[in-house]
């Protein structure tokens, strides 16, 4: 059994790891398909990025292996196998291999999550083994081909010394035209590192690096190497690059004659990318793009129908994708596989130091309290020393607190570009074309958050994608810009961070809206309302204008579960929309909920505290104002009725209690000791003075909302606003519904945390 | 094989655990105290009997009833503070305390889900769950070997055996294996059944 910490420290690596392997190959997609727009795109040459991917799964394999996940190892063991093919120029890289290839790879995360959190079924096993088999069965190339090494100056021992992959490399740059240059250098041992570093990318930058042998040194104290370097650049370029490190560099190949042959062949294989993009000067001559117009014919109709055998069946996913199967666990997908968060080494220090000078003020006030024990007759100077120190010793252990609050926070980019990736597959499974511009990634906020906000985040997106933008002939139609664009961004604004989605889609028809509304009863048709209260409509349970069910949108939860995950976050949304133009969805989430301003409130002898985001007023009551039986009590609050609720009862600490002499005098006139709305950040407590003194015989209360209901809910008593640190109640704690934490108090009496939202659900109140 | 035969039967014969009473009463009780530490110190240096298959199990009673826990599952016991109730919470869950600054859920193995009238002790509960168990008293810590541990069999049982029922016709099971203990047979706590309640 692997201890928990460093399976969490394994997962959290993972993460990373998947992260990187699905944007590698979701890049080496895009190389398959080049009528996509590249100009952003593709840090790096295929075979680079090729062996970045051989080198993911490897590692994931590696970690699966030590997570004890055997069936996730065999597999990602089969999946590197295929890799290795395609990084030794065994198998053919084209669209559908790059197709396959991403598949493989949104399975094996999809599988390593699954495992992790032990609800991976066999039938997953099952699709992606088949989807391997696929891959494994594509035909090979069996030729030989050395020809290509013969044709480079190296020895027998050098020759030796290359890896397959190194052969394999050497033979691909021969046959794309490229020359070959062996680069003589010498490092001193103790700056190896750096300058080793430094020349590989300078040389990665021009061409490619393939290998480096162990060479001979003049110096004592230095290493040597023979660096093996291809590229299409001028030879003098190349002695530029090497000069700064006072290498050697010679020429080894290939001859003139083998360059000519290798261009003939290298148009022969299709859509092989030139590597040398962006390299030093001026092309050589043969060395890049010169032959291809000539040979194009002879390119088309040789080689590619024995590449390309079924070209039509490669369009289409062989085997059903993760996006089919496993829909109900994409979302799952979205989660990171670690409840742990990475910390810089800066961090720590910062909090190292601060608490080093909590220990100096410590030491420093037991010092004086030693002194005023001696001489209990203390003078002004010690009083005003003890009061600064303990001042200071207080400011320490706040600033303490809210550094080891930052810790919990992380960036919102992971979920953004995993919600991109996801978008952009879907865009690709309903034949739209989007682009997904991403901004503000860098914005931090609570791990917890970052992780509850992924499903709503993707949610919207998909909203956007099936509903809002349009098929590209209808935005061509509409004078749009075919492909449609999707906007992710986040910014904080105070304590809360700001995200939001926009489309540039088609928007919401308010009148359907509208129309839909009262078709289900959602507003009776005398309800005035403004287009902003028209578009919150969509929240509504049950809510949806879609007139036929897609196979993304329709399925599955609407958007009322987006509203209920934000408002239990203690968020908000706010949407508007354009029709013809675009939908905007903003989701506003305080950036911590660890450390929240809460109101603390009495019931039942108990304290509790609640988080002033979910309170939209406190008010004192007059008993007399409150109609109706026991149960279904309600008052008059901004205008019309609404439900009122003991917490006690909603906590199960007992019935109702009488509320006054209310029930009786129904239809009374209503009025209320109202004690002021409360902002987020208010300091201080409600003055009860504000209500004319009366308040004695008057029952606190405060007012929340349910999805886009209100409702009132009577405590004993108000206590005091503050800044609390909300702890977590542990394994059993997460499964208690309407409690998200709880806060030490004065006293050491413990106050719950309150989900009032979830407490109302779980009562079953309808409000 | 004639070695592993003896040790089997030894098993089979009855109770060879080795006893004692710690002091967990009086003023020192108001201190954490590290039931591991206990443990070794009572087995002493040289226990050269020293058994890898043993295990030391606390003892505890709680609505006078007999319970027990794994030491290396336990964190200390302290005297249980002021607990505040969960509203809505399963049978046996008592509430929440603040213990040395960490929030821990209060389980009463009796699954009683008042709060107790009398003082009582808490035994933290090892590991992340963030568990505490109530205790009118924490008895001792004994010394038992595997095969002196039975298997709490599926099905109906009696209650005392599953460690705890709730009433109505939901049972709730907190230990898998018991050890028979002076004629009775003393459920063991066990961790996991407590953090799926």
């Amino acid at each position: 059994m692997v201890d928990k910490a460093v399976l969490n420290e394994y997962l959290s690596e993972s993460d990373q790891l998947l992260d990187s392997l699905l944007a590698d190959l979701e890049q080496l997609a895009s190389w398959a398909t080049p009528d996509l727009s590249r100009s952003e795109k593709s840090t790096g040459t295929p075979p680079e990025l090729i062996n970045r991917i051989f080198r993911s799964v490897h590692s994931l394999k590696g970690l699966s292996g030590m997570m004890g996940m055997t069936s996730v190892k065999s597999l990602a063991h089969e999946f590197e196998n295929v890799l290795d093919d395609l990084r030794l120029g065994k198998l053919a890289f084209d669209e559908k291999v790059a197709g396959l290839l991403r598949e493989s790879g949104e399975w094996l995360a999809t599988l390593l999550g699954a495992t992790a959190r032990g609800s991976a079924s066999d039938e997953d096993f099952d699709a992606f083994r088949r989807l391997l088999k696929v891959l494994a069965e594509l035909p090979r190339a069996s030729r030989k081909r050395s020809g290509g090494l013969d044709s480079i100056k190296l020895s027998d021992k050098e020759r030796s010394l290359l890896t397959p992959y190194e052969e394999h490399r050497i033979i691909a740059n021969v046959e794309a035209g490229r020359s070959l240059y062996e680069i003589r250098v010498e490092f001193r041992i103790d700056e190896l590192d750096s300058s080793f570093r430094s020349l590989a990318e300078k040389l990665g930058a021009a061409g490619e690096l393939i290998s480096s042998l162990p060479g001979s040194a003049a110096q004592p104290d230095a290493i040597g190497f023979k660096l093996i370097f291809a590229t299409g650049t001028r030879e003098s370029d190349v002695q530029d690059l090497a000069r700064s490190s006072r290498g050697k560099v010679e020429k080894i190949g290939p001859s003139l004659r083998r360059r000519a042959e290798a261009a003939l062949k290298r148009t022969g294989r299709r859509r092989k990318p030139a590597s040398d993009r962006g390299g030093l000067g001026a092309a050589s001559p043969g060395s890049t793009s010169d032959a291809h117009g000539e040979f194009k014919s002879f390119n088309e109709s040789s080689d590619d129908g024995t590449s390309l055998p079924d070209r039509a069946e490669g369009e289409k996913s062989i085997v059903a994708s993760p996006a089919g199967v496993a829909q109900s666990t994409e979302q799952e997908f979205l989660q990171p596989l670690s409840a742990g968060v990475r910390i810089d080494l800066t961090q720590i220090d910062e909090i190292s130091s601060l608490a080093h000078e909590l220990n100096i003020e410590a030491q420093r006030l037991s010092a004086m309290a030693g002194r005023v024990v001696q001489q209990p007759d203390i003078g002004a100077r010690e009083r005003f020393d003890l009061k600064q120190s303990s001042r200071r010793l207080e400011r320490n252990f706040l600033e303490l607190e809210e550094r080891l609050v930052e810790l919990r926070m992380v960036s919102l980019g992971q979920t953004f570009s995993r919600a991109a990736r996801l978008v952009e597959r879907l865009a690709r499974d309903l034949d739209k074309k989007v682009a997904v511009e991403i901004a503000g990634g860098g914005t931090q906020v609570d791990k917890m958050i970052v992780d509850r906000l992924s499903g709503p985040i993707y949610h919207v997106l998909r909203n956007a994608i099936d509903h809002g933008v349009e098929p590209q002939e209808e935005r061509l139609k509409m004078g749009k810009p075919p492909v449609g664009k999707i906007r992710l961004d986040a910014s904080l604004e105070g304590t809360q961070a700001i995200i939001s989605i926009s489309d540039d889609g088609r928007g919401i028809d308010h009148d359907l809206v509208l129309r839909r509304a009262l078709e289900i009863g959602a507003v009776s048709p005398d309800e005035e309302m403004t287009r902003e209260q028209i578009l919150r409509l969509i929240l509504r349970p049950g809510f949806s204008t879609a007139t036929e069910v897609s196979e993304v949108s329709g399925r599955g939860v609407g958007l009322d579960a987006v509203e209920r995950a934000i408002y239990e976050l203690a968020g908000e949304i706010r949407i508007s929309s354009d029709p013809g133009k675009g939908t905007r969805f903003e989701l506003s989430v305080p950036t911590t909920l660890v450390m929240i301003s809460a109101f603390i409130v009495t019931a039942a002898e108990y304290r509790y505290a609640i988080n002033v985001g979910h309170i939209i007023e406190l008010l004192y009551m007059n008993p007399s104002n409150i109609v109706g039986p026991d149960g279904k009590r309600r008052i008059q609050w901004r205008g019309s009725g609404i439900p009122l609720i003991e917490l006690k009862y909603l906590l199960g600490l007992g019935g109702a209690r009488r509320l006054g002499t209310a029930g009786r005098q129904a239809g009374e006139a209503f009025g209320r000791g109202r004690i002021g709305l409360l902002r987020r950040r208010d300091e201080g407590s409600p003055n009860a003075a504000d209500t004319g003194g009366a308040a004695a015989d008057r029952i606190p209360a405060l007012i929340t909302r349910v999805a886009d209901r209100t409702v009132a809910i009577a405590v004993e008593r108000f206590d005091s606003q503050r800044e609390i640190i909300v702890k977590s109640l542990g394994g059993l704690g997460r499964k208690l519904k309407g409690v998200v934490g709880a806060v030490d108090l004065e006293g050491g009496d413990v106050a719950l945390v309150l989900d009032l939202a979830g407490l109302l659900m779980l009562r079953s109140i309808r409000v | 094989m004639p070695d592993i035969q003896g040790a089997a039967s030894q098993g089979g014969d009855g109770l060879s655990q080795r006893k004692s009473q710690p002091n967990l009463e009086g003023s020192r009780a108001n201190l954490p105290l590290s039931l591991e530490a206990l443990s070794l110190t009572l087995e002493g240096p040289d226990a050269d009997d020293y058994d890898p298959g043993a295990v030391s199990i606390l003892t505890f009673v709680r609505g006078n009833r007999t319970f027990g826990i794994e030491v290396s599952n336990t964190d200390g016991v302290v005297e249980c503070p002021r607990i505040t109730p969960l509203p809505i919470a399963p049978d046996g869950v008592v509430g929440v305390v603040s213990v040395r600054g960490r929030i821990t859920i209060v389980i009463d193995a009796a699954m009683e889900s008042a709060r107790p009238e009398t003082k009582v002790k808490l035994i933290l509960a090892r590991g992340e769950g963030q568990m505490g168990l109530l205790a009118d008293q924490v008895q001792s810590v004994i010394s038992l070997r595997s095969e002196e541990l039975e298997k709490v069999p599926q099905g109906r049982v009696s209650r005392r055996l599953l460690g705890a029922a709730a009433g109505g016709a939901k049972t709730v099971r907190l230990a898998k294996v018991y050890f028979k203990y002076g004629g009775r047979k003393v459920p063991i706590v066990d961790l996991d059944l407590l953090l799926s309640l």
